[in-house]
């Protein structure tokens, strides 16, 4: 699903942050389909009268996987619907729009979209690089957040990372990782809204440098 | 340049009443007048459970609660049960939401807008002494000046009028626990809407 959004708004992450609303899709599959995503790609930071958000601007691509069953013959209709909130400084508006498509049968064939299609599943984040942990330490004011165990992994000093948990973080400003004796530290302050400490918190990870962006869970999850 | 400074002072503004309006402590006094060109103020209210609500007639989150009836409908069943509900707007001059008191008294009337009193709020004093940040935003305060709840009107961050059925109606229950004289469960929560326009 591609969306171009008009210079000067934006539309939000599954994380809006303060304001806004998260963009939402809705499937329609036949019985036997199963559909993957659209994944997210990790967002933009804006932030308008002192409120953070987190979203897109520009044009913006959330790819999807949908795998037909096994025994599917003839023609399949899959739609889909987006709801979005677009802002700018001054206004707010909501929107949606559904698109379908219909799949046959047939020879596997890349289309014209194909490369941009590889190009936007990059932007999405893919699963935290093998050994790497996130450590979280709190008090009453902030969140210290450590990454350890990863060497080899590029970019992590003055990478990015944006809170998938809401209201656990201060969304007015962006957490960024830099190198400190043992490991990759970001500060951030803690949301006004977290009542208590929190339980856990999920960061998506942007690697300076252009790698792809990762997603790690403190606790780490259990297999 | 200039957007940089707007945003840098905004967010030093933000930063300092960020925890003005905790549940808990007493809710800061203000000073306003009402459409009716009357004052309003807190120290006049005393002994009453008041109602603050942050409102952009303009917002689609806004709108999703006033088109469906749903906040006129609250304002009429807690006035009636003696809350003194006392609706806000902070827009500044020229930006989304803001009308001159005749106009907004003429909006809200046509909204359905039953609140005891709106208040123009443009010079946005009385939204950042609370910290009111989005529009809809919820405070209540208690007979005894104490700030009880700061929060969102439900739990449902769409603008959808579908979904305020379904949702958990975090203000009103925890009006209905400061009414019951109860302790309020959830005094403290994000609320959802656009951005206050100071």
């Amino acid at each position: 699903m591609r969306i171009r959004i008009d210079q000067g708004w934006h539309i939000y992450w599954s994380n809006p942050g303060e304001g806004g609303m998260k963009t939402s899709f809705d499937w329609k599959i036949p019985a036997g389909w199963k559909a993957e995503g659209p994944a997210l790609p990790a967002p933009a930071h804006f932030l308008a009268a002192g409120l953070g958000s987190f979203g897109y601007e520009g044009t913006v691509l959330f790819p999807l996987r949908l795998t037909p069953p096994e025994d599917f013959t003839g023609t399949a209709e899959l739609s889909m619907t987006v709801c979005w909130l677009a802002c700018n400084e001054d206004a707010c508006i909501p929107g949606e729009t559904s698109a379908t498509l219909k799949l046959t049968n047939g020879r596997p064939s890349e289309t014209a979209e194909a490369a941009a299609i590889r190009e936007a599943w990059k932007t999405t984040p893919g699963p935290a690089p093998e050994g790497l942990t996130l450590e979280v330490k709190q008090d009453a004011k902030q969140l210290v957040c450590k990454l350890r165990g990863a060497d080899g992994v590029p970019g992590l000093s003055g990478a990015t990372a944006f809170p998938v948990t809401p209201q656990v973080v201060d969304s007015s400003k962006v957490m960024r990782f830099e190198q400190s004796a043992d490991g990759w530290t970001a500060r951030i302050g803690r949301s006004s809204y977290a009542s208590s400490p929190a339980a856990s918190l999920t960061l998506v990870v942007v690697p300076a440098g252009g790698g792809r962006p990762f997603e790690i869970t403190w606790p780490e999850k259990s297999h | 340049m200039k957007s940089l400074i707007a945003t840098t002072i905004a967010a030093v503004l933000s930063a300092t009443v960020a925890f003005a309006a905790e549940p808990g402590k007493t809710a800061p006094d203000f000073t306003g007048k009402t459409v009716k060109d009357e004052d309003a103020s807190l120290s006049s209210l005393k002994g009453k459970v008041v109602v603050l609500e942050w409102v952009n007639y303009e917002c689609p989150f806004v709108k999703k609660h006033y088109s469906s009836g749903n906040i006129p409908k609250l304002q009429e069943t807690y006035t009636g049960k003696g809350v003194v509900w006392i609706t806000v707007n902070s827009s500044a001059e020229g930006k989304q939401g803001y009308l001159e008191p005749a106009k907004l008294a003429e909006r809200s009337a046509k909204e359905g807008n039953k609140a005891s009193h709106i208040v123009l709020d443009s010079a946005g004093t009385i939204g950042k002494a609370y910290g009111a940040k989005v529009t809809p935003h919820l405070f209540i305060i208690n007979k005894d000046g104490v700030l009880a709840y700061n929060g969102a009107i439900d739990s449902k961050a769409t603008t959808t009028a579908e979904d305020i059925e379904t949702a958990e109606k975090l203000f009103a229950n925890a009006l209905d626990a400061v009414l019951d004289g109860k302790e309020v469960a959830n005094a403290k929560n994000q609320p959802y809407g656009c951005g206050v326009k100071y």
